[in-house]
């Protein structure tokens, strides 16, 4: 079963508009959403979440379009802020989780708070921002979810943190009935941890495929302008010219045997479709 | 609904020892000089004020936002604040009428219409305050929210002051002449006016959103779905 499907969904705030734009996360794999700051990542979340309200569209998650209230009982979700009351520390954070979702698990709030280090008596106030985020991390992950939305978790943590967060989806993903959707502008992040990648850019979404097919997809060829002017128009994804030439981006399949062929990362392609599309 | 409340009471108790400390303090006085009104409708209006103060921490930490991807019908999220505002209100009318009961006691002028009329004030006050605010928060922040219905409250007690000062009336009202049909109907508006104040704060929360260009008009969140 799918863990969100979204179709034709449209909203339109004053001069923003997102979409219309449909995507589908299959159960068990990992989506990043990818685009720069105001691309309307965190409005698709909000949507999804039902905290925004759509003008068209439809957004169903786990095959369900209602009781959006009682499906949230499996979703985790963290924001970029994680809008835990300031006055509270860990303990007590705990303790109104457990009020909140039915399926709260102590043990592994426990442990989660001991594998991150978080302070258990400390308020939430006086917690470094990478702190504040892996508390957040800690709430998502103990009620059983089977869908996370995480956006921009990884903003202000530190590396170890960052390795001990992915870990942690990773470990969330080994069961094949858990699923993640997963915002940043942290691409090589991204890139690492997802199966599936979609590149929102000014609310359009400019593509959504499978990691590795769109890795094996495209390539680029480094090569000098006379050598560019040479080459079938048709063919040319994306370029951009460089000091020692131009860097060309290209379906491998319309690479000619004679140039020599460089891996793209999902990160310069990113950074190729959202130029050229201004 | 409970951890909602676990976290509304947590909070209450850290942000508003103040007013704990205020409230016991205007007993203590209130205690001595029981024909002072003052010393409990002072203490009741801060009890009543507590919903609004924990949505300004709300908004402040962010909760407010965090809150909506929460298991939780929105309306839950708001009729929790007007709960937050029934509990220590309640909780403060007994208060009032034990301290009254046994002051009055030593005194051996107990009255018990006057009882009556004391806890109608510092019971309905409150709710009245609330009823009258909460919509405003919902609808336009705390900040202004706050504004809007200080400036509301501040018009009211000018007017009475006024009032007052230019006719030349007495502050006190002699409670016997309000017979018990009066204070059933006063409070039964009231309670009206706090149920009415509690469905517009679920549809001003329903209908807005976070985008101030979202904000639906006052029409639109009253027109029915």
């Amino acid at each position: 079963m799918n863990a969100l499907e979204i179709k034709d969904l449209y909203f339109k705030n004053g001069n923003f508009v997102l979409g219309e734009l449909s995507l589908t996360l299959p159960g068990g794999c990992i989506m990043g959403l990818v685009g720069k700051n105001g691309a309307g990542k965190t409005s698709l979340i909000y949507l999804i979440l039902d905290m925004f309200h759509k003008d068209r569209g439809s957004i169903s998650i786990f095959g369900r379009k209602k009781n959006l209230d009682l499906t949230k009982q499996e979703i985790g979700v963290v924001l970029d802020e994680v809008g835990i009351p300031q006055c509270m520390t860990a303990i007590q954070v705990g303790k109104m989780m457990k009020g909140i979702y039915s399926a709260w698990d102590d043990t592994e709030y426990e442990r989660l708070l001991e594998k991150l280090s978080i302070p258990r008596d400390i308020a939430f106030l006086n917690y470094s921002r990478g702190m504040q985020m892996k508390l957040g991390i800690a709430i998502a992950l103990s009620h059983g979810a089977k869908l996370l939305i995480l956006d921009e978790p990884m903003n202000g943590l530190d590396p170890i943190a960052r390795d001990d967060f992915l870990s942690l989806l990773y470990d969330f993903t080994r069961d094949e009935n858990h699923s993640v959707l997963i915002s940043s502008h942290l691409v090589s992040d991204l890139e690492k941890l997802c199966d599936y990648i979609a590149f929102l850019h000014k609310g359009n979404l400019l593509l959504c495929e499978e990691k590795d097919a769109l890795l094996e997809q495209y390539g680029m060829i480094h090569c000098s302008a006379e050598e560019f002017s040479s080459m079938d128009p048709k063919t040319v994804k994306y370029q951009r010219k460089t000091p020692y030439g131009m860097d060309v981006v290209m379906l491998r399949k319309d690479i000619s045997e004679e140039h020599k062929v460089s891996p793209i990362t999902i990160e310069e392609l990113f950074v190729f479709m959202v130029k050229e599309s201004f | 609904m409970k951890g909602l409340l676990y976290k509304d009471f947590l909070m209450a108790w850290k942000y508003c020892k103040m007013y704990l400390v205020i409230t016991v303090v205007f007993l203590a006085l209130f205690f001595f000089n029981t024909d002072s009104w003052y010393f409990v409708v002072y203490p009741g209006i801060l009890v009543g004020m507590i919903p609004i103060n924990l949505l300004a921490y709300d908004e402040h930490s962010r909760w407010k936002i965090f809150s909506q991807t929460l298991p939780y019908s929105k309306d839950k999220v708001v009729s929790v604040k007007y709960l937050v505002g029934l509990i220590p209100t309640t909780l403060f009318t007994v208060l009032v009428s034990v301290v009254y009961g046994i002051s009055r006691q030593i005194e051996n002028r107990f009255s018990l219409s006057e009882m009556g009329g004391i806890l109608f004030v510092v019971f309905f006050l409150p709710l009245l305050f609330s009823a009258f605010s909460l919509p405003l928060v919902f609808r336009f922040g705390t900040e202004k929210g706050r504004m809007v219905s200080l400036i509301g409250v501040a018009a009211v007690c000018g007017f009475t002051f006024a009032y007052v000062a230019f006719r030349k009336v007495s502050y006190t009202i002699s409670i016997p002449t309000i017979t018990p049909t009066i204070f059933l109907i006063i409070g039964t508006i009231i309670l009206a006016l706090y149920v009415l104040s509690w469905k517009l704060s679920i549809a001003l929360y329903q209908k807005n959103t976070f985008y101030p260009d979202r904000r639906k008009s006052w029409k639109e969140i009253l027109k029915r779905k």
